[in-house]
């Protein structure tokens, strides 16, 4: 008991010093205590940019040779912590930096704002954690693959190479590895989950933010809250994401808007003039910054950001075509200063001299651009839309959109934005062939839910709100009895559909024992064989068969697994046969073959579906069994 | 108080109850109170001749018995092991391995698991 305690202690206690303390420093070494930025902003912000400095941290210690420890890594932390510290303190020794920006309102809320906001905020954190409560354990195949280099790195104390894959990107792991150096927890505990929940809470609570930066009006950000952390809280992107370990959608929902707020937040000041001001060039620095930070977590948010960059462009500049002789040189003076590019030419450094992806490095571009080639990447149709995205905030999604358009506000570069990350995921999701692009139109796709959220929560304000906040009631006290009827209607619709679709995706409770069976039969191989044996298993009848190889620890690629049956019968991408054939033909003349080209000696199967070829070999031994696993030994 | 520190209070401590929640149940795969109905049987040396055999219990029964069969048909060897619920024992039979098929068979209750090795030529 006193060591899950103080297990539990160290994990939080990591929680706090890897990920909020160094972004909380950093800003206060940027901003000091200035107003530009409010207290729950920067608690927001802080984590964010917490998980991106260390991700350099980590980068930066690789690239000195420096083995990465619980050691190196704190001291690395408390000395970009000092630093920052220090600079603070030589920097709010100067007049100005202090008191020079206005008192900011945005951010008070009425007491019915607040009690609603908790409320919201209770209820997104309450469903979650009920869906997470049947599905915490360590089962689901892609966390045991990232948890598989999160256990190499700690073991190792050094960033992993991943084999040269370019399935993996270094800043999915090194949250996690970070955590895992600090606390000493386990893989197998719920701290993955429970590290990623908080990542997920932490986008949700960064779009908040944003909203109400770019809009304003802080009903607006409320109703942001409802409909990305509220409704529909379990569907994927949400809460089966986070259990499922689909770390890098996830991390990229956090960083994709966190760089939207910095961007927006250094082009904030187009809306009153073309003079930029303090604080923007330190924003576009922090945009910047956290754009290499997203680059180095997830080439497909990170390529998906590409192409919302080109259209957040295309759209502010049309907007403003009348006025580019001021907007032009206004821009220049805000990119070309010493912090900006300053960040910009460092992170291209790093990026390419101290840590280069594996993706960039394995031309993984040039398998994301071109004709679609598999029927999974010809587009999602509306109705797939409004089943991943939920009927109620698909419609009033797209209703956002034309009234967004209605009202575009054209200095208003968080107009753009939100414009342009909403219509460019729809495209690329439903219209690939467009744009070239080749990848699966629904892992797109799930990145739409988060403009569409705000798009939903901009135009039901539209449609029932009000400019004056505590006139609401009395607005549509007296609009008549349709408005408040039509309202009530939509928020019905909307709360219905939103909360049925959590409830549909709760599980029964989960059968612990073939979880348990899948790890005593692994933990039985790791000890009862040597690298020179090669172990087959099988991933479809076999419950959390991916962390198999977190227990042998021989190679990502260890052991060997038979993959979905319809893998082997993909013809645009032919496989190898051997994983399948020595399983389902024991004893055929190509599984000979197999078994004598591979080594395989040891084949862990599920007694229910793959037992009686094996009975039948004299050539093969049954030496383990429990009523979820047998697994068989070659004995010549 | 600022009530924007309010919010971050609120946050986290809801935070560290959903975690704390979490952390709780996140072992339940390896607890005796939820995972109670199975047992599984190994050879101590799955590459060698010797018949060692290990049963390890995760079920609420805790009396085995246990029979050595030559070719599934000439028992040759049997006894019963007493096993707490997650415990597990090994046993080392005495008894002479023919070039037959060697076949370990364990039970409790009515449910009955095998392993084997094949010691022909």
């Amino acid at each position: 008991m006193l060591e899950a305690i103080t297990s539990q202690i160290l994990f939080y206690a990591a929680l706090a010093f890897a990920f909020f303390l160094p972004g909380y420093a950093l800003l206060l070494a940027i901003f000091g205590k200035s107003k530009a930025l409010n207290a729950l902003e920067r608690f927001i912000l802080s984590f964010g940019l917490g998980i991106v400095s260390v991700d350099f941290l980590n980068f930066s210690l690789a690239g000195l040779g420096l083995p990465i420890t619980r050691l190196s890594l704190s001291a690395s932390i408390a000395l970009l912590v000092s630093a920052c510290l220090i600079i603070h303190k030589i920097r709010s020794k100067k007049a100005g930096l202090e008191s020079g920006m206005a008192e900011e309102k945005l951010f008070d809320f009425s007491r019915h704002q607040t009690v609603l906001i908790f409320l919201l905020v209770f209820l997104t954190i309450f469903i979650k954690t009920a869906y997470l409560s049947d599905t915490v354990f360590p089962t689901a195949t892609d966390m045991g693959h990232h948890m598989y280099w999160t256990q190499w790195m700690i073991d190792n104390h050094r960033l992993p190479d991943y084999d040269q894959m370019p399935d993996f990107i270094i800043g999915e792991q090194i949250p996690f590895g970070t955590i895992g150096l600090l606390s000493g927890a386990s893989v197998f505990s719920a701290f993955p989950v429970i590290t990623l929940l908080l990542v997920n809470l932490l986008g949700i609570l960064t779009v908040f933010i944003l909203a109400l930066r770019i809009f304003k009006r802080k009903n607006i950000a409320i109703l942001v809250l409802l409909f990305l952390g509220v409704l529909y809280a379990v569907a994927s992107p949400q809460a089966k994401f986070v259990s499922g370990g689909v770390v890098g959608n996830i991390m990229g929902n956090l960083l994709m808007p966190l760089a939207f707020y910095f961007y927006y937040r250094s082009m904030e000041f187009f809306e009153t003039g073309f003079a930029a001001e303090k604080s923007s060039r330190a924003f576009l620095a922090l945009a910047i910054f956290t754009t290499f930070g997203l680059f180095y977590t997830h080439h497909l948010t990170a390529f998906i950001l590409l192409f919302i960059f080109a259209m957040i462009a295309a759209v502010f500049f049309t907007a403003n075509f009348k006025d580019w002789k001021k907007l032009l040189p206004a821009l220049s003076r805000l990119v070309i200063s010493p912090q900006v590019l300053a960040t910009f030419f460092a992170g291209l450094v790093f990026f390419f001299l101290i840590f280069t992806p594996n993706y960039v490095k394995n031309s993984a571009v040039n398998t994301a651009v071109g004709a679609p080639s598999k029927e999974t990447r010809v587009g999602l149709t509306m109705e797939n839309l409004r089943s991943s995205i939920g009927e109620a905030r698909i419609a009033l999604g797209l209703l956002g959109i034309i009234i967004l358009i209605a009202g575009f506000k054209k200095r208003n570069f968080g107009h753009s934005i939100i414009l342009a990350w909403a219509v460019m995921i729809f495209l690329m999701s439903t219209q690939p062939h467009l744009l070239f692009i080749n990848l699966p139109s629904n892992r797109i796709g799930n990145y739409l839910s988060y403009p569409i959220a705000i798009l939903s929560a901009y135009s039901l304000y539209a449609l029932f709100g009000t400019d004056k906040r505590s006139k609401t009631s009395e607005r549509l006290a007296s609009s008549g009895n349709l408005i408040r009827a039509g309202f009530i209607v939509v928020l019905t619709f909307v709360l219905v559909d939103g909360i049925s679709d959590s409830a549909s995706a709760f599980k029964d409770k989960t059968d612990l024992a073939p979880v348990a069976q899948t790890f005593d039969a692994s933990s039985y191989l790791a000890q009862k064989t040597s690298s020179n044996d090669m172990i087959l298993k099988d991933h479809n009848y076999i419950t959390a068969d991916s962390w198999m190889k977190i227990f042998l620890m021989r190679g990502y690629k260890y052991p060997l697994s038979r993959g979905y049956f319809k893998r082997y019968e993909d013809e645009t991408k032919p496989r190898e046969m051997c994983t399948l054939q020595m399983i389902a033909s024991p004893d055929n003349a190509e599984a000979r073959a197999c078994f004598a080209e591979t080594g395989t000696d040891f084949i862990m199967v599920n007694p229910r579906y793959d037992s009686a070829q094996f009975r039948k070999l004299k050539n093969f031994d049954q030496t383990y069994s429990s009523p979820g696993i047998n697994i068989y030994y070659r004995n010549n | 108080m600022n009530p924007n520190n309010n919010f971050i209070y609120f946050f986290l401590a809801l935070f560290l109850a959903s975690s704390v929640y979490l952390f709780a149940i996140d072992s339940r795969y390896n607890s005796p109170d939820y995972n109670t109905d199975w047992y599984a049987v190994s050879f101590a040396d799955p590459k060698s001749d010797r018949l060692d055999f290990v049963i390890e219990n995760f079920s609420s029964q805790t009396d085995f018995h246990w029979e050595i069969l030559a070719d599934n048909t000439e028992k040759i060897s049997q006894g019963d092991v007493g096993i707490q619920t997650g415990e597990k024992k090994e046993l080392s039979p005495l008894v002479t391995v023919s070039d037959k098929k060697m076949t370990i068979r364990v039970s409790t209750g009515t449910d009955t698991q095998e392993i084997y090795k094949n010691m022909q030529e």
